[in-house]
């Protein structure tokens, strides 16, 4: 038994592809404490989002977990069956994903949908949900006579809020947004951001999801970076982003403008690799400058060089 | 309301270009086809030229196309008269012979388009939840199948096994000698209930099975495609996948989506109007269906005209007011859609 909220260990998922199979989450493990905002970043087909849904074990076909296992709430979650995570999904994870305009039915008032999820977890009646539901609006900065709008009669920045609301209705233990502001403009991202750090002060964990840098250090206690399926290097967001070690996560944070020293901004060269075939040994070798003989062939473990700081680079072990 | 009551007269207007375009098109194929009203009724009799051209006067063909083209459009127009026949029986108002046909047509439309949609329904919701199963394989291997299925053989096949083979039931007609329905609709099955008879009404059922069965078959093809394709696209979106992350049970989770799936196969319904006429010609007559499909087929050998006219443009109209039904519904069931 552990402190932690959420415990991931050696999570492999794999989608089995006709050309091929696709290792999108390859051994990786993770820790979230209860309370806590953990930023998860990388670049597009890291495998973050295949990461998100594993946790609720909603990975599409042709995708399985192939390994490891999910701890949640001092549980594993392996062990539950699609009945049982159904219980957990909704309840004590939330979710909020990238496209607001996609992630409501086209068919159906936001108030049913907010009112179901509330009825599918607590049973209560359907005057209860509605009710609950307008309040829920109210509290994401909806006026409640919205309940009776269908989706495409709001805003991008009102749908996401939605969104919201339907994923914190049962004040989930956890709530993990995935790219939650991508699709929305500048003033509703930051909006949109307010409204999940409330989520976190009213004690909820959070778990973002996003390829931006800045973003993910903007409030979160942790980050942790994924690279090719693998989580590179995790630490507090603080030592990620002022002392960051792993040679991709340097990139990262030197490819964030900014706005004080005006320094040119770098990007990594070269492109990440196809997972159904990745590198042997490091897979981010290949674009490394530092690579060593080493991380042709063999592949670094993940090791704590300090307390809570994660790595997993050959140029910091057996030196 | 209003905007509804809007939307369905805008809607609604969209009937004239298609009867328009239709009539037009059979217009210009009756002139452009070899072959001759006059002559066709004449035969191989000998006529002297003169009584020939008389008779051709009579029917208005000494006019000049164009001056026929609209004579004849404005004759229905105006004043719903579609002509006289130009075949035996000489002289008879055309609008007869419709009134007397459109129900067989209507009834059998109808129930052709239930069996496709049930058909279609469940062939293409089973291969979607079960996708790429060996079910799913069959189900896909029957939509391509009936794209090449030949309406008169596939009506025949079914004459010989259900119907003289198995003697499931009747292989041509609408109902058989001695027994009578008294009209209300037209439409057999509701008319023979209305009036309590159910010995009619098994009678008629046995008939319309074939048909609609052929037909029915022949078009639902398409819908099973397009239901199963639709379903797997949207149980893969975004909002499915939200549902499930939300901890909705599975079988809500399906119906939200066969809802979502179904829209544009309302659409569609509404765009199979080429189909259709085809279908029913070919069903009525292979099934000798006393329908406007088989009266158009009866007439052209007569190169009659006024007859084929009329019953094109009055099969347009119809076919134009199943789509504003459509319509109808797709704006009552789509809340994207404005009126
Ligand atoms: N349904 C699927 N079938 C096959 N491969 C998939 C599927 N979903 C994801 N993958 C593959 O898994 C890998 C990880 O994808 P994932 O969506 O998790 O990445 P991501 O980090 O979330 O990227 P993004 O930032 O673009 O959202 C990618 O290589 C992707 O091609
Ligand atoms: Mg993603």
């Amino acid at each position: 038994m552990s402190n932690a909220l959420l415990e991931v260990i050696n999570l492999k998922v794999y989608f089995y592809t006709l050309s091929g199979v696709v290792r999108a989450v390859d051994d990786v493990s993770l820790r979230v404490l209860p309370g806590e905002w953990i930023s998860i970043v990388g670049e597009s087909g890291s495998g973050k989002s295949t990461l998100a849904y594993a946790i609720a074990k909603i990975v599409p076909p042709p995708g399985k977990i192939v390994g490891g296992k999910v701890g949640f709430m001092n549980r594993d979650l392996m062990e539950f069956d699609e009945e049982a995570m159904r219980s957990i999904r909704g309840r004590h994870i939330g979710f909020v994903f990238q496209d607001p305009l996609t992630s409501l039915d086209p068919l159906r008032t936001v108030g049913d949908q907010l009112a179901e999820v509330i009825q599918v977890h607590l049973g209560v009646s359907r005057e209860e949900a509605v009710r609950e539901a307008g309040d829920l609006l109210e509290l994401v900065g909806i006026p409640r006579d919205r309940l009776n709008y269908y989706p495409h009669q709001l805003s991008g920045g009102q749908r996401q809020r939605v969104v919201i609301a339907i994923s914190i209705a049962l004040r989930p233990e956890l709530l993990i947004a995935d790219e939650p502001t991508t699709a929305l403009d500048v003033i509703i991202q930051d909006q949109i951001m307010d409204l999940l750090k409330e989520v976190q002060r009213k004690g909820a964990s959070i778990m973002l999801i996003t390829h931006d840098v800045a973003l993910a250090a903007e409030t979160a206690n942790r980050i942790a970076v994924m690279y090719a399926g693998e989580i590179v290097e995790h630490g507090n967001t603080h030592s990620i982003i002022n002392a960051p070690l792993h040679p991709y996560t340097v990139g990262l944070v030197d490819s964030v403008p900014d706005l004080w020293s005006k320094k040119s901004v770098k990007s990594i060269p070269g492109f990440p690799p196809d997972l159904r075939n990745p590198p042997p040994g490091c897979r981010f070798h290949p674009r490394c400058r530092q690579a060593l003989g080493i991380c042709t062939n063999e592949s670094p473990p993940m090791t704590a060089i300090e307390h809570d700081r994660y790595l997993a680079c050959w140029l910091y072990l057996k030196r | 309301m209003a905007g509804l009551g809007r939307y369905v007269i805008i809607r609604a207007s969209l009937i004239v270009p298609t009867v328009l375009i239709l009539y037009t098109f059979v217009f210009i194929l009756l002139r452009v086809l070899p072959g001759d009203p006059i002559l066709a009724v004449v035969g191989t009799r000998y006529i002297p030229p003169a009584q020939l051209e008389e008779m051709r006067r009579m029917a208005g063909l000494d006019k000049p196309i164009p001056v026929q083209y609209f004579d004849y459009l404005l004759g229905v127009v105006l004043r719903g008269d579609f002509g006289k026949t130009l075949a035996s029986p000489v002289g008879k108002p055309v609008s007869e012979y419709l009134w007397e046909r459109l129900p067989a047509t209507v009834e059998l439309t109808i129930a052709s388009f239930i069996v496709a949609s049930l058909i279609g329904f469940i062939t293409g919701v089973g291969g979607a939840l079960r996708r790429s199963s060996r079910l799913d394989t069959s189900i896909r291997i029957y939509s391509i199948l009936t794209y090449t299925l030949f309406i008169p053989v596939l009506g025949m096949g079914l004459q010989y096994f259900l119907g003289l083979k198995l003697k499931l039931f009747y292989i041509s007609g609408r109902l058989s000698a001695g027994i009578y329905v008294p009209r209300l609709t037209g439409l057999l099955l509701l008319d023979s209930l209305l009036a309590g008879d159910l010995s009619a009404f098994t009678d008629a059922l046995g008939h319309i099975v074939l048909p609609s069965l052929t037909l029915g078959i022949v078009l639902s093809g398409a819908y099973t495609r397009l239901i199963r394709n639709n379903l797997i696209e949207v149980l893969n979106s975004d909002f499915i996948r939200a549902y499930r992350a939300r901890g909705v049970p599975g079988h809500r989770v399906t119906i939200y989506a066969i809802k979502n799936a179904f829209i544009p196969v309302v659409t569609y319904m509404g765009l199979q109007i080429a189909m259709l006429l085809g279908g029913a010609i070919l069903t009525e007559t292979t099934f000798s269906w006393p329908g406007l499909g088989r009266f158009i087929y009866e007439r052209i050998e007569y190169r009659d005209y006024a007859s084929i006219q009329g019953a094109v443009i009055l099969f347009a109209f119809i076919v134009g007011l199943m789509n504003l039904f459509v319509d109808i519904i797709y704006a009552l069931i789509d809340p994207r859609v404005k009126y």
